[in-house]
């Protein structure tokens, strides 16, 4: 039963690091996942989906948990669950509290920062492109911001890694270093590059755009996702 | 004796009030990269609204129906300056995360958060670049 003595399992996991047990462990949990997953039925996205969602985090929870923090598994995998399907969700749909117009602005923003930044021969600002467009910086700053809230898609271009055809990142202060690990060890493949690449290497959004082959706006959608994420993951229980 | 007088400027400056809550975070945020817009590129207000959020999430993160958040945002010739605080009848643990100080470090040129009997404050800047 996923209550017997878990504690002493999750423990003899982190001596022996045992594949069988980390197994075990997640077979003996996957009631709390598949009953996560059921709760979001019926919204537009396949129930094996869902079901896959909540898995996948409830391996993560498996692999992260830390008895001696004094929470039950049970809270902490919940609390995994619930979390990641409920970002699954806002990956896929636009922040409902982004104005119509906002929306219909954001594409058309984002084709302008790749103009102007090609004929300027730097980043735009707002007012840059409010000047361009015709519009108001103050419809231009929505626009940006209603952009960053559409969390549509994983980045297909980092389906393969960048890391080995970019910069190492450049680890020069001794803090990065130590919590670069931790960091990134928390987030998706597709969020640790851009995550690693924007705060260790420090490349602007739009150099990181440029190198992935992606808009800026999608690389700022990332960031945004993998920041939500970690934030979420440190709130005290 | 004639009381000196501050030199003129020709900094902008916007003060905000909201109640501290996460759902007044968008607002802002959109504040900050409003008053930003003339001055940075779309990479740097992205790096100011990141800042916003981590460095206002910690002063929502404590229950208190009636507090409130006051920001200021002040905008001079190079450097945006924002500065954020919540007032409490006792004073609370407050702690960033520890991944924060390195995405902090990364999107703006000086930053501080500090806790005190009466409230929770934080300050950062910015700079233009190449400014």
């Amino acid at each position: 039963m996923a209550g017997d003595g878990i504690d002493q399992r999750f423990g003899e996991l982190a001596r022996t690091g045992s594949r069988r047990l980390r197994n075990e462990l997640v077979v003996d949990n996957q009631g709390l996942a598949i009953a996560f997953a059921r709760r979001y039925r019926d919204r537009g996205v396949p129930s094996e989906d869902l079901e896959q969602v909540a898995m996948e985090a409830l391996v993560r929870a498996v692999d992260r948990f830390d008895p001696s923090r004094g929470i039950r598994f049970s809270t902490f995998a919940a609390r995994t669950i619930e979390g990641d399907l409920k970002q699954y969700f806002r990956d896929r749909t636009w922040d409902v509290h982004v104005p119509r117009g906002a929306k219909e602005l954001a594409s058309t923003v984002q084709a302008a920062i790749g103009t102007l930044t090609q004929r300027l021969g730097r980043v735009p600002t707002p007012a840059d492109l409010a000047a361009e467009l015709g519009v108001d910086v103050a419809d231009v700053t929505l626009a940006l911001d209603a952009s960053s809230a559409y969390r549509s898609e994983r980045l297909d271009a980092l389906e393969r890694p960048v890391a080995a055809d970019s910069a190492t990142p450049d680890f020069e202060r001794v803090d990065a270093r130590v919590v670069a690990p931790t960091l990134l060890a928390r987030l998706p493949d597709d969020e640790r590059e851009i995550v690693e690449l924007r705060f260790f290497a420090e490349l602007t959004q739009s150099q990181i755009a440029e190198r992935v082959g992606v808009s800026q706006m999608q690389i700022s959608r990332v960031l945004r996702r993998a920041l939500d994420r970690l934030r979420r993951e440190s709130e005290p229980l | 004796m004639v009381s000196s007088v501050p030199p003129a400027t020709d900094a902008a400056r916007v003060d905000v009030a909201v109640p501290a809550a996460t759902e007044y975070l968008q607002l802002l945020r959109l504040n900050v990269a409003a008053l930003a817009a003339a001055s940075f590129d779309v990479d740097e207000i992205e790096d100011l609204k990141i800042a916003v959020e981590e460095l206002v999430s910690p002063l929502l993160s404590i229950e208190d129906a009636a507090a409130e958040l006051h920001l200021s945002i002040v905008l001079d010739e190079q450097t945006l300056a924002v500065t954020g605080e919540r007032r409490w009848s006792e004073r609370r643990e407050l702690t960033l995360a520890e991944y924060v100080p390195t995405i902090l470090d990364a999107v703006v040129d000086d930053y501080e958060l500090d806790a005190t009997d009466d409230a929770a404050r934080f300050r950062f800047e910015k700079r233009v670049r190449g400014g």
